[in-house]
């Protein structure tokens, strides 16, 4: 089981430290919720592990091999996937389009192969059916060749949740996936993560919502100033006064 | 019928150099504004070895195509890095450096003199002289530019392609080469926009720098836009319509001194007015709103 893990991070963006001698180890499967207040540095933490952002000083790595400085693509393709704090998806294209993109190692993506097309159709419909099935397991199958752009905010977020399932990685980030969402897409996305989990894959979502992060997350780390001030389950951690009142209010 | 012929030739020219031009506008979001100084590089080069080496014109083409997409590579390094309007900046500079290239590296294009007598192709047996012969030749040659355009565009590395030019940072988070993909497109691009300058050398048997200025340029941008770009149709209706408009006017009586600049106001007004009604272009999918 390949670990994703850092040691001493470090990332500052002007005088401002975002991320401080942080070092973390995550489980190979399972769910993780990070909180912490704004400023915290949790996007930064998620941006360092998948190759956004540089960070100044430290390692990260997964299994054995080093991601620190290698370039976002590159560790997308080792299965590391992610959603955006603000929301991103190809508003052009429709919302069949933006599953079928995630599909890793496409031929028909490669030069030669949109050129010669050899087994390009197969693989489209066999992937057209994989990304229909991911649709209608979010309840998004009667909307499949609306452009996306058409989709309110909470099927966008949904969309932009569920395209990861395609992508099949082992490794799931999500930036605040249930802010600003619906309680029936919350559902959803409770369900989705689940799967995830029930197929030995590694959930890793920040949340400001302490109820979710109650309700799904396993193992809970809090940030504050760029820091991890504590790590454990949820119910241990929810249950202290200090980080109770410090945190959570 | 030579005239038409004539017309037609220049109209297949044009659209070979406005869907070169659409695979990066339409396609990858980038507007370039160099483009007729990178046929320019087709052209130039075309002259040249047809002139001196009397090579023949299967052999010239593909040597004209690889070296300037080969050059294309190397500004595209640096051009790439650069978002919008910045590259678009970017790409005004190097066709300006261009221009000048071509203007006043005497000893290479003869500067504003023009290239002249540069001969007609010769295929194998063929020797393609009449303006309808050429026709045929031009248009088979569209029609092969289209084929590739169409397969790389209507295919999953389109798909990949209208992704990058919505949402770079998207795309990375997706496993794709951002900066590889852009070469590889912009290599593509220059490539048959060199073919393109390659047959107009070729047909004119002449050629000027103030045929890859800038203005010509925001010409061939231009069909691109009013067509509707990231699409086969769109940069074909835009390039036939403007170079049919200046015809049209020419017949109507107006002399060519003032129909060059009527056809200059006509199609500014033309641009205005589809950015505001009709970003998509006459035909286009991609709104540049
Ligand atoms: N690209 C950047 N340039 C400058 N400063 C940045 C940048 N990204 C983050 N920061 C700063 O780093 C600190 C941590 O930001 P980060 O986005 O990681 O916080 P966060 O915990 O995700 O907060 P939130 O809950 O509001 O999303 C903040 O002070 C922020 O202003
Ligand atoms: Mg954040």
């Amino acid at each position: 089981m390949q670990i994703l893990r850092c040691e001493n991070v470090c990332k500052r963006f002007g005088g401002n430290i975002a991320l401080d001698d942080l070092s973390v180890r995550f489980p190979p499967s399972g769910i993780v919720a990070i909180i912490g207040p704004n400023g915290a540095g949790k996007t930064t933490l998620l941006n360092v592990l998948t190759g956004f952002v540089e960070p100044d000083s430290g390692d990260c790595l997964f299994g054995e091999s080093a991601i620190t400085r290698m370039p976002a693509h590159k560790i997308a393709r080792l299965g590391i996937v992610r959603t955006f704090q603000e929301l991103r998806i190809v508003r052009q294209e429709s919302v069949l389009e933006n599953i079928m993109l995630r599909f890793p190692r496409q031929r028909g993506e490669k030069f030669f192969g949109a050129l010669l097309r050899f087994g390009v159709a197969a693989e489209e419909s066999r992937n057209k059916g994989e990304a229909m099935r991911i649709l209608s397991s979010v309840e998004l199958e009667h909307k499949a060749n609306d452009p996306s752009g058409e989709l309110s905010y909470g099927e966008e977020k949904l969309l932009s949740l569920a395209s990861c399932l395609a992508a099949d990685a082992r490794l799931n980030f999500f930036d605040e996936p249930i802010a600003g969402v619906h309680v029936a897409v919350r559902k959803q996305i409770v369900k989705l993560f689940k799967g995830m989990k029930n197929e030995g894959k590694l959930v890793i979502f920040i949340e400001h919502d302490i109820a979710f992060v109650r309700e799904i997350a396993e193992s809970l780390i809090v940030m504050d100033n760029g820091r991890i001030v504590a790590h454990g389950t949820p119910s241990e951690i929810l249950n202290r006064r200090d980080i109770l009142e410090a945190y959570i209010g | 019928m030579e005239y038409i012929a004539l017309i037609l030739v220049l109209i297949c020219i044009y659209c070979i150099l406005s869907l070169s031009l659409d695979l990066l506008v339409g396609h990858l979001g980038l507007l370039s504004m160099a483009q007729a100084g990178i046929a320019g590089i087709g052209s130039y080069c075309t002259g040249i070895i047809a002139i001196e080496q009397g090579f023949p014109f299967l052999l010239t083409v593909p040597l004209v195509a690889g070296a300037t997409s080969a050059l294309s590579v190397l500004v595209s390094i640096p051009t790439l890095r650069l978002h919008d309007d910045y590259y678009a900046i970017g790409t005004f500079g190097c066709q300006v450096i261009l221009f000048s290239i071509f203007n006043n590296w005497i000893a290479i294009t003869n500067g504003p003199l023009g290239l002249p007598n540069i001969p007609h192709p010769r295929i194998l047996a063929w020797m393609v002289d009449t303006t309808s012969e050429y026709l045929i030749l031009t248009s088979s040659i569209l029609a092969i530019c289209c084929l590739l355009v169409h397969l790389i565009t209507n295919s999953p590395l389109g798909r990949v392609l209208h992704a990058i030019r919505e949402d770079e940072v998207l795309a990375k988070s997706m496993g794709h080469n951002v900066v590889s993909i852009k070469v590889g497109i912009a290599a593509l691009s220059a490539a048959l926009a060199a073919m393109a300058g390659s047959l107009y050398a070729h047909f004119v048997t002449f050629v000027h720098p103030s045929n890859f200025s800038v203005t010509e340029s925001i010409l061939v941008l231009s069909m691109v836009i009013l067509g509707g770009a990231a699409s086969i149709r769109g940069p074909i209706i835009g390039a036939s319509v403007l170079i049919v408009l200046p015809e049209i006017l020419r017949s109507v009586g107006i002399p060519s001194s003032i129909a060059a600049n009527v056809r200059e106001i006509v199609y500014g007004i033309a641009l205005v007015m589809m950015m505001a009604w009709r970003p998509h272009g006459l035909v286009g999918r991609y709104s540049f709103r």
